[in-house]
């Protein structure tokens, strides 16, 4: 028996250390909602009484309400433009035979590995000489650099899971690739360009560091306001408003989740 | 002879689920003992309690007649083949080999000695470099098997062992590992489902069936007198027909379906009472004539039967042929030029009352 | 749509080959990207470059490596780097091998608690930690509370706020490329280190450690990448004793509106991050090598 306790000891410490990593992932994100309820000017935790005065206080105010729907301009047009060229790089990356297509994909992907400090102030550079800084346009642009790469990961990873055999049997049956493409690769293509725009609004929606360096006072997104508001003074209407975010980037996961392909399971992919 | 290991009750719960019950087993030093039985059977469950990746509930499990339930399987001294060989990736055939011994606190000098020296004896020591990436799968075999014995262990588990390999080297492999085993001395149990990999390399069979030892017996044993029916269909292919024992003086008479068999009552198993029982004959132990539609009572241990197909195996034929009560029988035909049994012709099958067995029904 | 169409024998190619041999047509579909990426990723890139050396002269770089300051800066980015790399690490690799080896609920728990933040956005993390870890904060609370200290301990404009913000937000960089490797270990070497006599150390150290070593290089490679170039964490929870690159080329932009200078500093951090990637990837092509026994 004595063998039995020692030897279940340290796997009961594993399970103790692996809980304790759990709670250090979900902590911040979770502690984020109770604090926004706070009835008291205060980021107390856990909160002091409960009301919705952080959320009114976030409506009545002009400042978030336009940064909200800048946020949210941006947002929707960054996916539209993102998910266009990341779809056809990711097709055209997948269907072509170039010799160059590992090169091409380096390419396309390092965006991800870049520091975004490099590249923000870089593109503040050069869009402040186009006139691109402090507008829209400027920032969509921007923040569909930093999409298009989980766009080609997502599409492309689709395009891995359509079996082989399904674009053969459409073949034989006399369809040519243009036909088979259409009518078999794209619908099965769905969930694959449902994840990539779902990635690109979440990525366009909590960019922070090249929005801080684009934006203007008539255009500022949610995050750029969050950032001054955590530099100046901490008031919990960062929490209401980090709340909101942090809501719809939960559906946004649901939604790829509910949408990925039923045999993902089997492969358990994360 | 004494006992190198010992099983003694062993049973095993998955949830709900009974996977062994009731397991007892004795291993002589330098057995070759198999486990064999369909998958589910309980032989891998066992393999993997003697080698302590699993505890029994119940039951108990003797080195040399010590209990082994508290050791763990790293302090057991037991060498296992894996079924995919299991071999270190990242490690030579040599590091593999020398492994163990570097477990066991052995000095580098001496591991290498002792892993050079296995590794020739299995022919492989021209190979000592190679990665296993870089080896066939009867290399690979090869390398597995050398890592288990070079440390000389009171037992050697193989699982499977030649279940990758394709038919031709499984052929050769199995006389091999008996050749290398038995120049070590080894004691070995061995998991396979295929029943004539067990008939070629066994001491003794340990047949599972659902859980439980079905017989425990050398081949020819479990060949020839197969404790019931489950065991004289796995072991070999059988013919098992039902009929009625009656005892009347010395002698037996099994009466079935239109034919009758006479045998001394010595031959009976102990225990067999009168009443439903089932004839087993193998197809090697019966003869084909042409039917001649005599009585049952004049033609004893015979029956009759219509042709239904005849199957050409290169060494000898196998005639496929249907009893009046519709079963179908099979009688494997020696001689390729006995052509005479063409489909549909009557033709009787007689054996001698040596060669049944009368099972329980 | 005609971009589709070519002249080879349509059907043909489709039969014999899973990927139609038409280059021409698809590479004119990923011309709209690379034409994109060209302009406002490369070009800003090589635009800094070309910032940083005003008038040809190397006098932006020499006062990098001049200035104490600024070299206490590198420093200080490579130290934080490292204890946030070598913190997820030892995190990571415990997650990792717990996620791999679990089922059903604990298995969804461990992949949703390491998803679902991965997609929260850092400046909000970083916003909680900021409230979780200040004098007033519930870490505090709770070490008062339990008596471990009467006042409370600074734990952010420090050292300790930065690592403790940033290896929770990398964390998942290590554990991805982790589970990826232990995914693909054989359940049955560890069982046959095990039969073979090796104790459950022995077996982890001459086993399973070697065989993971590429997700383990992947692991450090992306991670200490990834921090070498951290702004907002290191903003909002380090003090002025411990400032990171990506601060300083932020701050010579918007404070000191030193464009040239500032574009050094980050050829300098890129240049820093390309060899930290090189290294690690020489590393894991011979450590691969190794593990596939080529």
């Amino acid at each position: 028996m004595v063998a039995r306790i020692s030897a279940k000891l340290p796997k009961a410490l594993f399970v103790l250390l692996i809980a304790a990593i759990v709670a250090f992932l979900l902590f911040p994100v979770f502690v984020v909602i109770p604090i926004s309820f706070n009835d008291i000017n205060d980021l107390r935790f856990p909160p002091v009484g409960f009301s919705l005065r952080w959320y009114e206080a976030f409506m009545a105010d002009p400042f978030w309400k336009a940064a909200f729907l800048t946020s949210l301009q941006v947002a929707l047009m960054t996916v539209v433009a993102s998910v266009s060229l990341g779809t056809a790089a990711a097709l055209a990356l997948f269907m072509s035979d170039l010799r160059l297509k590992p090169a091409l994909r380096l390419f396309l992907l390092s965006p991800l590995v870049t520091p975004v400090i490099v590249l923000a102030i870089g593109i503040f550079m050069v869009f402040s000489r186009w006139k691109l800084a402090g507008t829209i346009t400027g920032l969509v642009v921007a923040h569909s650099v930093l999409a298009i790469p989980l766009v080609i990961v997502a599409v492309t990873a689709a395009l891995h899971t359509i079996p082989p055999n399904l674009a053969m049997a459409s073949a034989g049956l006399g369809a040519g690739p243009v036909r088979t493409f259409f009518r078999i690769r794209l619908p099965l293509l769905k969930p694959g360009v449902v994840a990539g725009a779902v990635f690109a609004f979440i990525t366009s929606w909590d960019e922070a560091v090249i929005s801080i360096f684009l934006s203007s006072p008539s255009h500022r997104t949610l995050p750029v306001l969050i950032w001054s508001g955590v530099r100046t003074g901490l008031s919990p209407v960062i929490a209401a408003v980090g709340s909101i975010l942090i809501i719809i980037t939960a559906v946004g996961l649901a939604l790829v989740y509910a949408l990925r392909p039923a045999d993902a399971d089997n492969r358990q992919s994360l | 002879m004494t006992s190198a290991l010992q099983l003694e009750g062993l049973g095993k719960s998955f949830g709900h689920f009974r996977a062994l019950h009731d397991i007892s087993l004795d291993l002589q030093q330098g057995e070759f003992l198999t486990m064999l039985g369909p998958s589910g059977s309980g032989k891998t469950t066992t393999l993997q309690l003697i080698a302590g990746f699993l505890q029994p509930d119940r039951g108990r499990l003797l080195m040399k007649g010590r209990d082994i339930a508290g050791i763990p399987a790293h302090r057991r001294n037991i060498g296992m083949v894996f079924q995919d060989y299991a071999l270190f990736p990242h490690m030579t055939a040599l590091d593999n080999v020398a492994f163990p011994l570097e477990s066991r606190g052995i000095g580098k000098l001496e591991r290498r000695r002792r892993a050079e020296e296995m590794l020739g004896v299995v022919n492989l020591g021209h190979l000592l470099d190679r990665y296993p990436r870089q080896l066939s799968g009867g290399q690979k075999q090869r390398v597995a098997l050398a890592r288990a014995l070079v440390y000389d262990p009171e037992v050697v588990l193989l699982d499977e062992p030649l279940g990758a390999l394709d038919k031709k080297l499984r052929t050769s492999m199995q006389l091999e590992i008996l050749r290398i085993t038995r120049r070590f001395g080894a004691t070995v149990i061995s998991v396979t489902h295929d029943q004539e990999e067990a008939l070629v390399m066994s001491d003794r069979i340990a047949l599972f069936s659902q859980g439980a030892l079905a017989q425990v017996g050398t081949p020819k044993e479990l060949y020839a007198k197969p404790a019931n029916a489950f065991v004289a269909d796995f072991v070999g292919e059988s013919n098992l027909l039902p009929a009625e024992l009656t005892r009347a003086g010395g002698e037996a008479v099994v009466k079935g379906d239109g034919w009758l068999a006479k045998l001394p009552v010595d031959r009976l198993a102990v225990g067999l009472a009168d009443g439903q029982v089932t004839l087993m004959v193998r197809p090697e132990a019966l003869r084909l004539s042409a039917g001649d539609a005599s009585p049952v009572a004049q033609r004893p241990n015979s029956i009759e039967a219509t042709v239904k197909q005849v199957v050409y195996l290169g060494s000898a034929l196998r005639v496929h042929a249907q009893l009046p009560n519709g079963s179908i029988i099979q009688i494997a035909v020696p001689d390729v030029r006995s052509l005479s049994f063409v489909p549909e012709t009557t033709v009787r099958a007689s054996w001698d009352a040596d060669d049944v067995v009368i099972l329980q029904a | 749509m005609t971009v589709f169409v070519s002249n080879t024998p349509l059907r043909d190619a489709g039969i014999n080959r899973l990927r139609p041999r038409t280059p021409d047509g698809w590479f004119l579909l990923l011309l709209p990207t690379l034409a994109f990426l060209f302009l406002v990723f490369l070009y800003p890139l090589l635009y800094i470059v070309g910032r940083s050396f005003p008038d040809y002269s190397l006098a932006n770089y020499e006062r990098i490596f001049a200035t104490t300051l600024y070299a206490r800066v590198i420093v200080s980015t490579f130290k934080t780097a490292l204890i946030v790399t070598a913190a997820c690490l030892l995190m990571g690799y415990a997650y990792a091998y717990a996620l791999v080896r679990s089922r059903g609920v604990a298995l969804a728990i461990l992949s949703i608690s390491l998803l679902l933040p991965f997609w929260v956005s850092v400046l909000l993390r970083t916003f909680a930690w900021l409230v979780l870890l200040q004098d007033t904060g519930l870490v505090n609370q709770m070490l008062i509370g339990l008596g471990l200290t009467d006042a409370p301990i600074s734990l952010i404009r420090n050292q300790f706020g930065v690592v403790v913000g940033m290896s929770n937000i990398l964390l998942p960089y290590m554990v991805l490329p982790l589970v990826a490797v232990m995914r693909g270990i054989d359940p049955n070497l560890m069982r046959a280190a095990t039969i073979s006599g090796a104790s459950p150390l022995r077996s982890f150290f001459r086993v399973y450690l070697p065989l993971t070593l590429p997700g383990i290089l992947s692991g450090t490679v992306l991670t200490m990448t990834l921090s070498l170039g951290f702004y907002i964490t290191p903003a909002v929870l380090g003090g002025s004793g411990n400032v990171m690159i990506a601060q300083l080329i932020a701050d010579q932009i918007n404070q000191q509106v030193n464009f040239a200078f500032s574009s050094a500093l980050a050829v300098a951090l890129i240049i820093f991050s390309s060899v930290a990637f090189g290294a690690f990837a020489l590393l894991l092509s011979v450590s691969k090598k190794k593990v596939a026994g080529a």
